[in-house]
C-alpha cells in the first residue's frame, strides 16, 4: 500500500442515501433521548433537583452558566430539541451538530451522576458530525469524509477495546458464563430468573457468539463481502440486547445508529427488493386460433 | 497548492491526534508509570473532546446482582419501601422508555459515595408520605460487588455472598 492510497483510504466516499439514513438514525435516537428525560429533568437538571446539596459544596461551572440562561435549564431542554429538529431536517447540519455536542456536554457537565454511556456516544459522534458533509446528500453526488473514517475507526475501537477488556477482566468469558450472568443480573435484565437462561449450552452460546461477532467487526467489516453481515448482524445483536436487558435502550439505539456509517445504497436497495411483493407473473396467453 | 498541502497536513494531524487521544484514554493505564504526565494530559484533551471513553461494557460481569433500597420513615415512625415511587413511574411506557437512566443511577448510588448526600438530600425535599407530610428519615440500604471485589475473587474460583454493602440514614432537617 503506497503513501497516496492510505491517505485516500482515510477518507470514506460517502453515497447521499445512505448518508442521509445515518444522519437520521443519529438525529433521531438524539432526539428521543432527549424527550426520554422529560418525567426527570426536574430531578436532574435543575437547581432544586438531586444536584443542590453538591453544587453548594463543589461549585460546578455548568451550573453558573445555566444559571444566566433565562428560563434555565427548560430553555436549555426547548434549545435542544429546536436544534435536533434542524439537524433531521437538514438544515445547517454541520453547524447544528456542534450544537448538539454542545447540548450533550452541557448536560454531561450540570449531572455526572444521573448519566447513562450513550450521552457519552452522543458527545463523539456529534463531534465528528461537525465535520462530516451531511448537505452532499442533496447534491446527489458522493462525497469525500475524513471525519466519517474517524467515526468508523472510533465504533471499530469500541468494539475492539471492550473485547480486550472482557478477555483480559474476566474468566466468565472464557468459560462461557459470561452471559448468564449478566441476564440473571436482576438491575440490567428482563429475563432475570428465568428457567431457560440456565439451560445448558444457552450461555455458552451467546457467550462466545458476542464475543466473536464484537472481537472480529474490527479487523472483517473492511472486507467487502463480510461488511454486509457484520453491519446488519450487529444492528440485530443491539436490538435483540435491549429487548432481554433494561435501562440500555438508548445505548443499543446509539450503536445501532453509528453502525448506518458502513452502509451503502446497495444494502437499501437490496432491502427494498426484499421487502417489496413481486408482481404476479400473468398466465402465458395461448396460442392458436379462438374457437 | 499551499493551502491544499496545509488543508491535507492539518488532516493527517487530525486523524492521528484523535486517534492517539482514544486510545490514550482507554489503554493509558497499560502504559509504564513514566509516561504518566504525558498521559494524563492527553485524556484531559480527550475528555473536552468528548473522545474519553472506558469501553468497558460487561467486561466484568456482576455476578450477585446489584441492589438498592430506599427506605422512609414517616413522622408517625412508619417504615415504608419507597424504592419504587422514587426510580420508576410505573406502566410499560414509563419503564422502558422514560426511566432508562434509573439503572445507571442505582448503580452509581451503590458504588459511588458522591452522589449519595445530594439524593438523599434530593429525596428529603421532594418525597411526600400517604399524609403528604415531609419523611423523618430517608435512607439507602444497598448491596453489591464491586468491580474489583468480583475480579479478585473470580481469580480465586469463588463468587463471593452478597452483603449489604451500604447503609445510610438521613435525617430529614424540617421534618416534625
Amino acid at each position: 500500500m503506497t503513501v497516496a492510497s492510505a491517505y485516500r483510504w482515510m477518507f470514506v466516499r460517502l453515497e447521499p442515501l445512505p448518508l442521509r439514513f445515518w444522519r437520521l438514525a443519529l438525529g433521531t435516537v438524539s432526539l428521543l433521548w432527549l424527550l426520554s428525560n422529560l418525567t426527570n429533568w426536574s430531578r436532574d437538571y435543575t437547581p432544586d433537583g438531586m444536584m443542590k446539596l453538591y453544587v453548594s459544596q463543589n461549585p460546578i461551572p455548568a451550573w453558573g452558566i445555566l444559571a444566566l440562561i433565562p428560563g434555565g435549564s427548560w430553555t436549555l431542554l426547548a434549545a435542544g430539541i429546536l436544534v435536533h429538529l434542524f439537524f433531521l431536517a437538514g438544515l445547517y447540519p454541520r453547524v447544528m451538530s456542534l450544537l448538539i455536542w454542545c447540548v450533550h456536554g452541557f448536560l454531561i457537565s450540570l449531572n455526572p451522576f444521573s448519566m447513562n454511556s450513550e450521552q457519552y456516544m452522543f458527545l463523539w459522534m456529534f463531534l465528528y458530525g461537525a465535520f462530516i458533509p451531511w448537505a452532499a446528500e442533496k447534491t446527489g453526488q458522493p462525497a469525500h469524509s475524513m471525519a466519517a473514517r474517524l467515526f468508523q475507526i472510533h465504533v471499530c475501537l469500541i468494539y475492539l477495546i471492550s473485547t480486550f477488556w472482557k478477555i483480559k477482566l474476566d474468566p466468565a468469558w472464557f468459560n462461557g458464563q459470561s452471559v448468564y450472568y449478566v441476564l440473571m443480573h436482576p438491575l440490567w435484565s428482563r429475563v432475570a430468573g428465568q428457567e431457560w437462561v440456565a439451560w445448558a449450552g444457552v450461555a455458552q452460546l451467546f457467550t462466545y457468539s458476542s464475543l466473536v461477532l464484537e472481537g472480529s467487526f474490527a479487523f472483517l467489516v473492511w472486507w467487502r463481502q463480510a461488511r454486509p453481515l457484520l453491519v446488519f448482524g450487529l444492528m440485530v445483536f443491539h436490538l435483540s440486547l435491549s429487548m432481554v436487558m433494561q435501562h440500555i435502550g438508548f445505548f443499543s439505539l446509539a450503536m445501532i445508529a453509528s453502525l448506518f456509517a458502513w452502509t451503502r445504497t446497495e444494502d437499501f436497495e437490496t432491502l427494498v427488493a426484499k421487502i417489496r411483493p413481486r408482481p404476479k407473473s400473468r398466465p402465458k396467453k395461448r396460442r392458436g386460433k379462438k374457437p | 497548492m499551499i493551502v491544499k498541502h496545509a488543508r491535507r497536513g492539518l488532516s493527517v494531524f487530525l486523524f492521528f491526534a484523535a486517534l492517539v487521544m482514544v486510545l490514550t484514554s482507554n489503554l493509558g493505564r497499560l502504559l509504564p508509570a513514566a509516561f504518566s504526565p504525558l498521559v494524563e494530559h492527553v485524556i484531559s484533551a480527550a475528555h473536552m473532546a468528548g473522545l474519553t471513553q472506558s469501553y468497558m461494557m460487561f467486561a466484568v460481569v456482576g455476578r450477585e446482582g446489584t441492589e438498592l433500597e430506599v427506605n422512609a420513615t414517616t413522622a408517625a415512625g412508619e417504615n415504608k419501601n419507597i424504592t419504587d415511587a422514587v426510580f420508576f413511574h410505573g406502566g410499560f411506557f414509563n419503564r422502558n422508555f422514560f426511566d432508562h437512566k434509573a439503572g445507571k443511577l442505582i448503580h452509581n448510588l451503590v458504588f459511588s459515595p458522591p452522589p449519595r448526600e445530594t439524593f438523599l438530600d434530593y429525596l428529603c425535599r421532594t418525597e411526600r408520605d400517604a399524609d403528604g407530610a415531609p419523611y423523618k428519615e430517608v435512607k439507602l440500604v444497598g448491596s453489591g460487588l464491586e468491580f474489583n471485589q468480583i475480579s479478585a475473587a473470580s481469580k480465586k474460583g469463588l463468587y463471593g455472598d452478597r452483603k449489604i454493602s451500604l447503609y445510610l440514614p438521613k435525617t430529614c432537617a424540617g421534618s416534625p
